[in-house]
């Protein structure tokens, strides 16, 4: 069983990982990082605080919200939304993997070109 | 290779319970075997959460009885219409039921609509008038569910396959003659 504390580490390590690659991008301007959170209650982990990101854009806004840290297939899952499109961020223990809500694409290791890829996706 | 004739009540009653099971068997494997059951990565309940999951078989079966309501009242309405399309110019010894879906068809002919043929009845049988009714509001909720649900449903809110179930058999009970294979299964 991993612990909570394992999973908010997994979170805390994938966003130190996107405000990585989008510190370009935050120099310039071009997006302002917020920082949130959210209350999660889960059957095998009980209630805890996990951080939200909010990238804000000029008239856009994604947000990466952690979902669970247990869902269907083991993994943790964090989204990242904007409107009604969203990417699923999979933990699955040694790294994270991006694939599309509605699975129409194949999963594919997370990194800053499968980050910007599905960024573009969801900026339109 | 798909049948072509037109569906039963009975055999989409027995569709219906078929998914039920199946979907209740689905669930309560996936839920048992919560987190680690295995799904194809392509799955739609692949990387859902417990609430996720409760909601998305919530929503299924919701579904479900929406899509059958509208299958079931279709296949009694194929029943009735059937029945007034067999009806054969009345003799003097004719009942008068018979009497009315005839001149209904006089004044209709295949244009004759369920509700024109339900009204047809209850005119032959006046105290089959407040079963008849309560059909018809299933008949509303049939049109609401055919026409894409864009309004709200007033006055049938609530109904599903087991309303379509009930106003059929007591509409059954009503009828005389009653019609081969509305209800009884």
């Amino acid at each position: 069983m991993v612990s909570r504390n394992a999973w908010l580490e997994a979170i805390g390590s994938l966003y130190a990982d996107i405000r990585g690659w989008l510190s370009e991008p935050e120099k310039e301007g071009l997006v302002n990082i917020v920082d949130a959170d959210k209350v999660i209650t889960e059957r095998l982990l009980g209630t805890y605080d996990a951080p939200v990101l909010q990238l804000l854009f000029a008239d856009h806004q994604v947000v990466i919200v952690p979902v669970a840290r247990y869902v269907i297939g083991g993994g943790g899952r964090v989204d990242m939304t904007l409107g009604p499109r969203s990417f699923m961020l999979i933990w699955g223990g040694d790294g994270w993997q991006i694939l599309p809500r509605d699975k129409k694409g194949p999963p594919s290791a997370l990194n800053k070109d499968a980050f910007s890829e599905a960024l573009q996706v969801l900026l339109g | 290779m798909a049948s072509t004739s037109p569906p039963t009540p009975a055999e989409i009653w027995g569709y219906y319970q078929a998914a039920q099971e199946s979907f209740a068997a689905h669930y309560e494997k996936l839920k048992a075997g919560f987190p680690w059951a295995t799904v194809e990565r392509s799955s739609r309940f692949f990387a859902m959460s417990l609430p996720e999951l409760d909601d998305a078989f919530e929503r299924l079966g919701e579904e479900l009885d929406h899509e059958v309501a509208l299958a079931l009242v279709g296949s009694i309405e194929a029943i009735f219409m059937s029945h007034y399309n067999s009806i054969k110019a009345p003799g003097p010894q004719a009942v008068i039921l018979e009497a009315r879906l005839w001149a209904l068809r006089g004044r209709r002919g295949d244009d004759a609509s369920f509700g024109d043929v339900l009204e047809a009845w209850k005119e032959a049988r006046p105290g089959q008038g407040h079963e008849m009714g309560l059909f018809k509001q299933v008949l509303q909720f049939r049109h609401w569910l055919a026409h894409g649900r864009r309004w709200d449903p007033l006055g049938f809110s609530g109904f599903g396959v087991a309303t379509v179930v009930d106003r059929a058999r007591r509409l059954d009970r009503s009828l005389v003659p009653s019609l081969p294979g509305l209800v009884g299964w």
